[in-house]
């Protein structure tokens, strides 16, 4: 179902200097509610990983259990195959960078990437270069005397960073590190994550509800909703295949017609819309749909064209058409009032504001998932 | 913006009123004349010098000096643990009414505590002596430290605890590095206030004192009784003159808080 299967640190093991982690069937409640819903993982040693979810999905406890500030009512965590569980956050030596930096005020940003070597006991003679180092990988040297609150919300971010890696931490822990930044800073500071996770080839856990910032940043992403694992995938995977009706829908934009399914031929399914049009689309992998249920065809809008002659398909009124530059955006409004998507390269169709447009796409671009299902 | 002319001068009749009586007193303490006078003849250190080399004096001076001393500390430390304590109860009306049992020395009156005191040190015999004026000035200072270091607390952000810890640090390394570091400066405030209730506080220490252990306060009561002398004038102008350096001190510290805010930018 939702587990997945462990993936074992592979051949890059050797070269890099992150470790591999795994979360193993762990649950968190707090009270009644279930923050974190028997969830697994298996992280490789230098892998970005991202969990993805909404607000409220579990993801940041999920984090807080991997960073030990929480414990879980039950699992395990491993680190490279010893037993993480019961290890205090100070002495599982990850890196972490939060929400807001949390820089701490009264240092300056040389003694703030400093204090981890403090905690560690190193002595100052061999903080000194170290500090030095990690200031310059940054490009913060000219600023190392200067207080946290003489910095710009780039610096502190480089800071935190740098304060977060300069100790070669097994794992670096990302709690949505860019989301006080704009748009612009944040695209830059997400090449500059990335660079320095190659170049240190670091093990990185990094927690964001923006799914652009997951899918462009991580190797594999884990999408968490409901304290539950919904799937845990590469990018292209995730967008290509969601496993389920919330991550089709979450990830990437999606159209949804609601229906019945009525026959299934192997992967195939048979939906019969609300409307009483018949149409054909995929069954995902590994789960089995009972004939007669209710569920959605999902289908994507660069999937989606439009016929300007009405046939038997879905068929509506074109009500808008967004130019956004590489891409076009047709929006169609179904007799029932649903909207629907349709984008293509610039191009497109020649269908005007006001036609009556039927949407076409192939079979193999329809996935049918239950309705209102979890995971 | 612009003051109007009747309000200036309102705002300065007003702080006049508030500093004449000490000024006037600074004044009387230098005549040469041997009792209090108005306007005041000559010009004279002696009663300073008196004041300085008086033995009793002295005596009075140096146990208030140290009960302050030590009261401020154990109000200051008592204050930051229950700031922190008060912070992790979770039930509201719980914590709102402990906080009022903390902060009841304030609301009851001076001679409702001197009474409660005085009979109870009377029945373990504390009066007159330095653990009882300790622990009574600690009780009617710690409600001060309190304001001073629970609203720092307030504004403090406790996710840098949480960072100090991820970054390897011991709860006890967090604390002395984080923690204690950032409330200093409204520790220190509120030590400083506390300091001054005790050297201040009279009302208490004239029913806890006996012949032989006296704050300066008592002893000042006691010589306005027997003679007018000068010497209270320049005892008070002493204690005027300490004041204002602390106040001074308080008002750099806040001053750095400001600069240095223990909250990250939102």
């Amino acid at each position: 179902m939702r587990e997945q299967q462990l993936r074992l640190a592979d051949d890059r093991t050797a070269r890099v200097a992150g470790r591999e982690m795994r979360v193993e069937a762990v649950s968190k409640k707090f009270g009644q509610a279930v923050a974190v819903d028997d969830v697994t993982l298996g992280i490789s040693a230098g892998e970005f990983v991202s969990l993805l979810g909404p607000s409220g999905s579990g993801k940041s406890t999920l984090l807080m259990i991997i960073a030990g500030f929480e414990q879980p009512d039950s699992g395990e965590l491993f680190l490279g195959g010893e037993r993480l569980t019961d290890i205090p956050p100070h002495r599982r030596n990850f890196g972490h960078v939060f929400q807001k930096y949390a820089l701490f005020p009264h240092m300056t940003a040389a003694e703030n990437i400093a204090f981890p070597l403090k905690m560690r006991g190193i002595e100052k003679a061999k903080r000194g270069p170290m500090v030095a180092n990690a200031l310059e990988r940054m490009r913060l040297s000219a600023l190392g005397e200067r207080l946290p609150h003489q910095l710009s919300g780039g610096q502190q971010q480089r800071v935190a960073l740098a304060r977060a890696i300069v100790f070669q931490p097994a794992l670096l822990l990302m709690d949505e590190p860019l989301g006080a930044l704009d748009k612009k800073l944040r695209e830059e500071m997400q090449i500059e994550i990335k660079q320095i996770q190659r170049e240190l080839g670091i093990t990185v856990v990094f927690v964001t509800h923006d799914q652009d910032e997951a899918l462009s940043l991580s190797d594999r992403v884990a999408v968490i909703n409901q304290g539950g694992l919904s799937q845990f995938a590469t990018p292209r995977e995730l967008y290509d295949r969601p496993s389920s009706r919330f991550v089709a829908d979450f990830v990437g934009d999606n159209n949804f017609f609601p229906g019945q399914l009525i026959a299934t031929a192997g992967r195939k399914g048979q939906v019969k819309l609300d409307g009483g049009k018949v149409l054909a689309g995929q069954l995902p992998e590994g789960k089995s749909i009972a004939l007669g249920a209710k569920v959605e065809i999902a289908v994507r809008p660069e999937a989606v064209s439009l016929n300007s002659k009405p046939d038997s398909r879905v068929s509506g009124t074109l009500i808008d058409v967004q130019f956004t530059g590489g891409t076009t955006t047709r929006i169609v409004r179904h007799a029932s009032g649903a909207i629907y998507l349709s984008r293509a390269l610039s191009a497109g169709s020649h269908a005007a504001q006001g036609d009556a447009v039927s949407l076409q796409w192939d079979e193999t671009s329809a996935f049918i998932y239950p309705a209102d299902g979890r995971a | 913006m612009k003051v109007s002319r009747l309000v200036q001068c309102i705002a300065w009749a007003v702080l006049a009123f508030l500093v004449l009586p000490s000024l006037l007193i600074a004044f009387m303490s230098f005549g040469t004349d041997p009792y209090l006078r108005f306007p005041p003849r000559g010009f004279t250190f002696d009663w300073y010098r008196l004041y300085f080399s008086d033995a009793d004096w002295q005596s009075a001076t140096l146990f208030s000096l140290k009960i302050a001393i030590v009261a401020a500390v154990i109000a200051a430390a008592i204050s930051l643990s229950t700031a922190f304590g008060l912070e992790r109860v979770s039930n509201p009306r719980l914590k709102e009414s402990l906080r009022l049992v903390l902060l009841s020395p304030t609301v009851v009156p001076g001679i409702v505590s001197a009474l409660a005191f005085y009979k109870l040190f009377s029945a373990v015999g504390l009066t007159g002596t330095f653990l009882g004026f300790v622990v009574a000035h600690t009780i009617l200072a710690t409600p001060f430290a309190y304001l001073c270091i629970s609203s720092q607390l307030h504004a403090y952000d406790r996710t840098l605890e949480t960072a100090a810890r991820g970054l390897g640090a011991t709860r006890l390394q967090t604390f002395i590095h984080v923690t204690l570091p950032l409330l200093s400066p409204s520790i220190v405030i509120g030590a400083i206030f506390s300091f001054l209730v005790s050297f201040d506080e009279a009302v208490v220490s004239f029913f806890i004192s006996d012949t032989q252990g006296k704050t300066l306060p008592r002893k000042m009561f006691e010589d306005i009784d027997f003679s007018v002398s000068p010497v209270l004038a320049a005892v008070a102008t002493t204690i005027t003159v300490g004041t204002i350096l602390l106040l001074a001190v308080i008002t750099i510290l806040q001053n750095r808080m400001k600069r240095i805010p223990s909250q990250q930018k939102e």
